[in-house]
């Protein structure tokens, strides 16, 4: 073998190595921190919709929503008549952007932005834009049509198109009659 | 162990080469996460144990890391250190998680850490290696908490989230531009302080050197008995 080959196979097993070695180190931490992702969802669907029933998670896998280029990660109704939505969109800045939408009598009542890849979206509480979105008619309520923020443009998006996708999803299968709760 | 080397490694982080201040490194997080003290703490804390393992690790592995590979090799051990504290935050700490989620994952191509491994971790002992990465870590997290502290005063007319009663909010001072600002003051300020410490330290040699002279002339003047 020459020492050319010697070289590069002594590179790629030292690199693999130290792949194996921290993957075998992550996958320790990870035994210790690992969070359920269903239960903190339900854990913060309560906590933060303020609704005192107990939740029952309607959808558990990712949907998507046909006429929206946002999809439905979670869905979850309360046992006092509160739909709570982990909804998910991609933005042009920072990748998935995931949006909590919750709804009573069929209005939005709040919206927080969850996981995402983006820095500016302080700028989208500061500049009151999820306040756009509440107490509206959802049947009649386009998302899309709402102003974006200047700054975070790709954020706005973003939450738009998730709030879309709450929207349609809404319209279509729960004030639809059938899981209105 | 060399007691001249460890002080100098662990004075140096701080003063010497202050990632911050005086190395200018790491400007992104430094802008970016300096709107709060709490949030500037936790940024420099996460740093300065990515900085740690990611520097024993490399120093433990220098003779073994082939030199065309380096790069990958450390980027692979910090992402791992990195990937740990998201890991650790998101079970323990999810709020402050998701308030500083993009800018932990932004770790991993923090200049200051991979600027350690290549001129400090693979040339040094694994201990002395560990105090550079505490050394560098401590000034990085005292220059950000420094920052953080004006930045909240003005932004928020707050002290770690703590409304001061007389001090209102000033309104566009809590924007990334007038974070540069603050930044370029204090590290203006920052290395005023140690250049005056530096001349007076100076100033002291000097001034004892002529004395010691003296001394030498007056032991020649004593008679031999």
């Amino acid at each position: 073998m020459s020492d050319k080959v010697r070289s590069v196979v002594q590179s790629i097993a030292v690199l693999a190595c130290i792949a194996l070695v921290c993957g075998l180190l992550l996958g320790a931490v990870n035994h210790f921190t690992y969070v359920d992702p269903l239960q903190t969802t339900l854990d913060g669907f309560k906590s933060d919709s303020g609704a005192e029933g107990e939740f029952t998670m309607v959808v558990e896998d990712e949907t998507a929503v046909e006429g929206a280029s946002g999809s439905i990660v979670y869905y979850a109704v309360s046992t006092d008549g509160v739909h709570a939505f982990l909804a998910s969109a991609i933005s042009q800045y920072g990748g998935e952007f995931q949006v909590y939408v919750y709804i009573r009598d069929a209005k939005i009542y709040k919206i927080a932005a969850g996981e995402n890849g983006d820095t500016f979206v302080d700028r989208l509480e500061a500049a009151n834009f999820y306040a756009e979105f509440y107490d509206k008619d959802l049947a009649d309520f386009d998302p899309l049509s709402v102003s974006g923020v200047s700054g975070a443009t790709y954020s706005s998006n973003a939450v738009k198109n998730a709030v879309n996708a709450v929207v349609l999803y809404y319209n279509r299968n729960v004030a639809g009659g059938e899981n209105n709760g | 162990m060399d007691k001249a080397k460890i002080k100098e490694t662990f004075l140096g982080g701080i003063i010497k080469n202050n990632p911050t201040f005086v190395l200018v490194l790491g400007t992104c997080p430094t802008i970016a996460m300096t709107t709060t003290l709490f949030q500037a703490f936790a940024m420099g804390v996460a740093t300065m144990f990515v900085l740690i393992f990611s520097n024993l690790f490399v120093s433990l592995l220098r003779n073994l890391i082939p030199d065309k590979v380096r790069i990958p090799c450390y980027i692979v051990i910090i992402s791992t250190f990195v990937i740990i504290v998201q890991m650790v935050m998101q079970r323990f700490m999810p709020d402050l998680y998701s308030t500083m989620r993009a800018f932990i994952a932004l770790i991993v191509v923090n200049c200051i850490i991979l600027a350690r491994a290549e001129s400090f971790a693979s040339c040094n002992k694994p201990l002395y290696s560990v105090l550079d990465g505490f050394s560098i870590g401590l000034g990085f997290t005292g220059a950000l908490c420094l920052i953080g502290i004006v930045r909240e005063f003005l932004a928020g007319g707050s002290f770690a989230g703590i409304a001061i009663p007389g001090f209102p909010a000033m309104s566009g001072t809590g924007a990334s531009a007038f974070g540069f600002i603050v930044f370029g003051c204090m590290m203006a300020l920052f290395n005023f302080v140690i250049q005056k410490l530096n001349e007076r330290k100076e100033k002291m040699k000097r001034a004892a050197l002529p004395l010691a002279e003296d001394r030498v002339e007056e032991l020649k003047e004593v008679p031999e008995k």
